[in-house]
């Protein structure tokens, strides 16, 4: 409930409509407190005294007040929805550019979808609150408190009837707000167990099917959904129960004023139009009431989405942008690569993801110009390595430099400009062929992108598309295969011409002969800096110099020949792979 | 959403299952799953019929006090009354009560059927499936597809009965005490009509229009989120963060102007009711008596 304050920043520009909106609420809600008074008037003045005209006359201020209520309440509903729409979109601007200021290190443990659901259902719950919640909000204490007033203005005698029926509506309200917000929470897990039996059964269809065991797994969910059911039966037979209850409570008090009203008519004490009158205002007091009973869970739900908007906007982004900002471009040598006795260790609260291990004491020179291939088994730490280049992460110990700068003292943008890296999951966009090769330098031209197409040996299989460069790439590159979107994140990256280039096990589905074609292609390009992150020693027999890495250590470095004579690793390596190949 | 929609249609759930069903199947093949509970249902649509009439017999009831027995000092006659004003609304509070606990236990043992069913079907189905769906689709079908179903059926199909029944019992109620009083009360029902209709036709395209540029908004944040990594490696932040906002900035004046249609009409629509109670309703609202000698004074 509290966290739906954090809102206010985005709120505060649209003030304005905010105090139209309450100005307009008050408006409304004495509009509507005059009207039973006429009413009265007609009943007590008009008709008993046989007054036609001013009965007539009242009627016609009953119908202004009517029409100016409805004016009133549709200029405030108007107001309300520019408040919150307004400030929902800049809310969600911001939201969205916070996000995109996040590095790897965020988006290990903060999913897309998470992000996405943020921007999505949790902004538009607070979007309801903010349209009806605040005229409510302005609107509850008013009505309430004044038609209060009004009753006991009329017959404080019978305003005992109301004092009565207002604390036994406010136990019930409370009570089920409370019990149905528990009994939510059980409804809760067992939809969490729902889903995770869900999620086990969809992903492990295969060893399911594999061990027949979906009898077994049918019945596990069939008791997990009678058990959602059961629990949700619960809670939501207990608010079916609230309305009738609430309009039952509300209506006994007003069979009771109407026995004791009645009797103080019948008395003299009070006069049919103020009965009348009275009836009306009880409605008032009982209505904010009920309505509090449904806007209430809106306003927790709000709440909570707000929170979780909060989170996105509270996490710092990973890799800040460095105070200096020095720019690599000016730098004599923006192709040259030193880390500086670098280790590196995942965040805690990534332990439990499948992400590599930490390097440690890394030492090593790649000066302008060189090939590199960084070799080793799977979670030695190679594309952690790599990563820490273009400043994905940022290295726990040691230094990284990029042109003899420290790369937290370069502007992040220049760093990355020159740092060109093909990752390892060749992620497309939806768009045009041309659209995705483009997309790393949107004024290069054509004859620039076919170079960088023929370059990544990519040229022939988009010609051979229906539509060439124009060919339509689905959303995550559905339509092509893997060795092709791989081909393409190469000239993608390419095409940026960066100082360094880096290939993080980028050609892992492509032939062994398109991917000689690539490096003979990619020698063309001079003065580059060249770091190939392999898998495959094939990858790695182009490079001027091999670094081979074992369990987050640097364990040999040297070219081919040397590597082969010193060191066992390589050896075994280049037998597993190649030799027998070779022999 | 769109692009979520368009792959929701293209996958549908049974790899058998003909894909093109009119929604007249699709409900035909809903009453099925509600036909175990059919006894109950007659029940609580007696009780929901039982409820409104009682609702409405209140109101009346505060009429019939006021004018004939308080009007009268009948003190005996005032007694008898207001018990009967208590019976009805216990009636009403009983059989509101029990439908809505009926309602509710049918609704999800419905949906608990529909979800096992769901569930064993999936499990007939192939690999292939599998490996073309993504678990967070398959898995939004069981949970979010079905909570959709139980929304409707157990929120917005239940108002529209319980409101049918209360409009239809209450014309009913009203012809047979007066019906010159009730055509009175009709009056404004075609400016109300004209008013929804003029409203409705041109919100329906402003509503398509937003949900249009929310569409294209939200499948520009999946993408680049999506793709994110590739965003920061190219360098592509920025472009990322105004390609958003402008996006977003097309949603603004759609979302005021859609939106601004739907809530006046809310107003307009209660302050209609009032001017008609007003002029006629009286008794609704316990003053059937000062209308009634307003008329045949003023008349």
């Amino acid at each position: 409930m509290k966290a739906i304050r954090h809102v206010w920043p985005w709120v505060r520009p649209y003030w304005r409509y905010a105090v139209a909106a309450l100005f307009g609420t008050m408006l409304s809600v004495m509009i509507n407190l005059l009207i039973p008074l006429q009413t009265s008037r007609v009943i007590d003045r008009g008709i008993a005294l046989d007054d036609g005209g001013l009965v007539r006359s009242t009627v016609l201020v009953m119908v202004g007040l009517i029409a100016a209520g409805m004016v009133v309440s549709a200029l405030t509903a108007a107001m309300a929805v520019r408040l919150a729409f307004n400030s929902v979109t800049d809310l969600r601007r911001d939201v969205y550019s916070h996000a995109q200021g996040f590095s790897f290190g965020n988006l290990d443990h903060l999913s897309s979808g998470e992000v996405l659901t943020r921007l999505t259902s949790d902004i538009t719950k607070v979007t309801g609150i903010l349209t009806m919640g605040l005229s409510f909000i302005a609107q509850t204490p008013l009505m309430f408190i004044g038609a209060l007033l009004a009753i006991v203005a009329i017959d404080a005698s019978l305003a005992i009837v109301v004092l009565f029926m207002v604390p036994v509506i406010g136990v019930i309200v409370w009570y089920v707000l409370v019990r149905s917000a528990l009994l939510y929470d059980a409804v809760q897990r067992r939809m969490d167990r729902l889903n995770t039996v869900l999620q086990e059964n969809i992903q492990g269809t295969e060893v399911i099917k594999a061990f027949v065991r979906q009898e077994y797994e049918t019945k596990r969910f069939d008791d997990v959904a009678d058990d959602f059911a059961d629990q949700s039966i619960v809670v939501n037979q207990l608010v079916a129960a609230l309305m009738p209850t609430l309009i039952a409570v509300s209506a006994l008090g007003v069979a009771a004023v109407i026995w004791l009203g009645g009797g103080n008519v019948i008395d003299g004490t009070l006069s049919e139009g103020n009965l009348v009158a009275f009836i009306s205002y009880m409605a008032m007091v009982a209505m904010p009431m009920m309505m509090f009973a449904f806007i209430q869970p809106m306003l927790s739900a709000a709440g909570a989405s707000m929170e979780r908007i909060n989170e996105i906007l509270a996490e710092p982004a990973d890799v800040p942008e460095s105070g200096t900002g020095i720019d690599l471009a000016t730098q004599a040598q923006p192709g040259d690569i030193r880390f500086d006795n670098v280790s590196f260790r995942y965040k805690a609260t990534d332990v439990t993801s499948t992400l590599g291990k930490a390097l440690s004491g890394i030492n090593l020179h790649i000066p302008q110009g060189q090939t590199v291939a960084i070799l080793g088994a799977t979670g030695s730490g190679k594309s952690t390595l790599v990563h820490l280049i273009p400043r994905f992460y940022d290295a726990t110990a040691g230094r990284v430099l990029v042109g003899g700068v420290d790369v937290r003292e370069l502007s992040k943008s220049s760093l990355r400009q020159q740092v060109g890296i093909a990752l390892q999951e060749p992620q497309l966009f939806s768009g045009t062929v041309m659209d995705n090769l483009r997309y790393g330098r949107p004024g290069a031209s054509d004859e620039e992108v076919i170079a960088a197409a023929e370059a990544a040996q990519a040229h022939q299989f988009i010609s051979t598309m229906p539509d060439g460069y124009e060919s339509t790439v689905e959303q995550g590159g559905a339509n092509l295969s893997g060795g092709q979107r791989q081909r393409l994140a190469i000239a993608r990256t390419l095409l940026v011409d960066p100082a360094i280039l880096i290939l993080d096990d980028s050609t892992s589905a492509v032939d062994l002969e398109t991917e000689a074609h690539i490096q003979t292609a990619l020698a063309a390009y001079e003065n580059q800096t060249v770091v190939l992150v392999a898998q495959r020693i094939s990858t790695a027999l182009g490079a001027d110099v091999i670094v081979v890495l074992e369990e987050g250590s640097v364990c040999a470095h040297g070219t081919h020949a040397e590597l082969l004579e010193s060191s066992d690793v390589y050896q075994e390596i280049f037998r597993s792979q190649l030799g027998e190949a070779l022999a | 959403m769109t692009a979520v929609r368009r792959t929701r249609q293209h996958h549908s759930i049974g790899e058998g299952i003909q894909r093109e069903e009119s929604s007249g199947v699709t409900f035909k093949r809903l009453l099925g799953y509600l036909r175990p509970y059919r006894a109950r249902l007659v029940l609580s649509g007696v009780l929901v019929l039982v409820a409104a009439l009682l609702t409405l017999g209140g109101p009346w009831l505060q009429g019939v006090a006021i004018d004939d027995f308080i009007a009268t000092r009948d003190r005996d006659g005032l007694r008898r009354i207001v018990s009967y004003l208590v019976a009805a609304y216990l009636g009403a509070w009983i059989s509101g009560v029990i439908y809505g606990r009926i309602i509710a236990a049918v609704a999800q043992r419905v949906m608990a059927r529909l979800r096992q069913d769901v569930f064993g079907r999936m499990q007939q189905l192939s690999m292939r499936f599998f490996d073309r769906n993504r678990t967070g689709d398959l898995m939004s079908r069981v949970t979010n597809d079905v909570d959709a179903i139980d929304q409707l059926l157990s929120q917005n199909l239940l108002s529209i009965v319980v409101s049918s029944v209360q409009i239809v019992s209450l014309l009913i109620v009203m012809t047979v005490l007066d019906w010159r009083m009730t055509l009175a009360a009709l009056i404004p029902v075609p400016l109300v009509l004209f008013l929804v209709a003029r409203i409705g036709k041109s919100s329906r395209p402003a509503f398509g229009s937003y949900q249009r540029s929310i569409g294209t908004l939200n499948s520009v944040a999946q993408e680049r989120l999506g793709g994110q990594r590739v965003v920061i490696a190219l360098d592509r932040q920025d472009a990322a963060r105004s390609e958003f906002a402008e996006a977003n900035e097309a949603t603004r004046a759609k979302g005021i102007f859609a939106q601004t249609l739907t809530v006046i009409m809310m107003p307009i629509m209660f302050g209609l009711g009032n001017l008609s109670s007003v002029a006629v309703v009286g008794w609704a609202h316990g003053w059937r008596w000062t209308v009634t000698a307003t008329e045949s004074r003023l008349g």
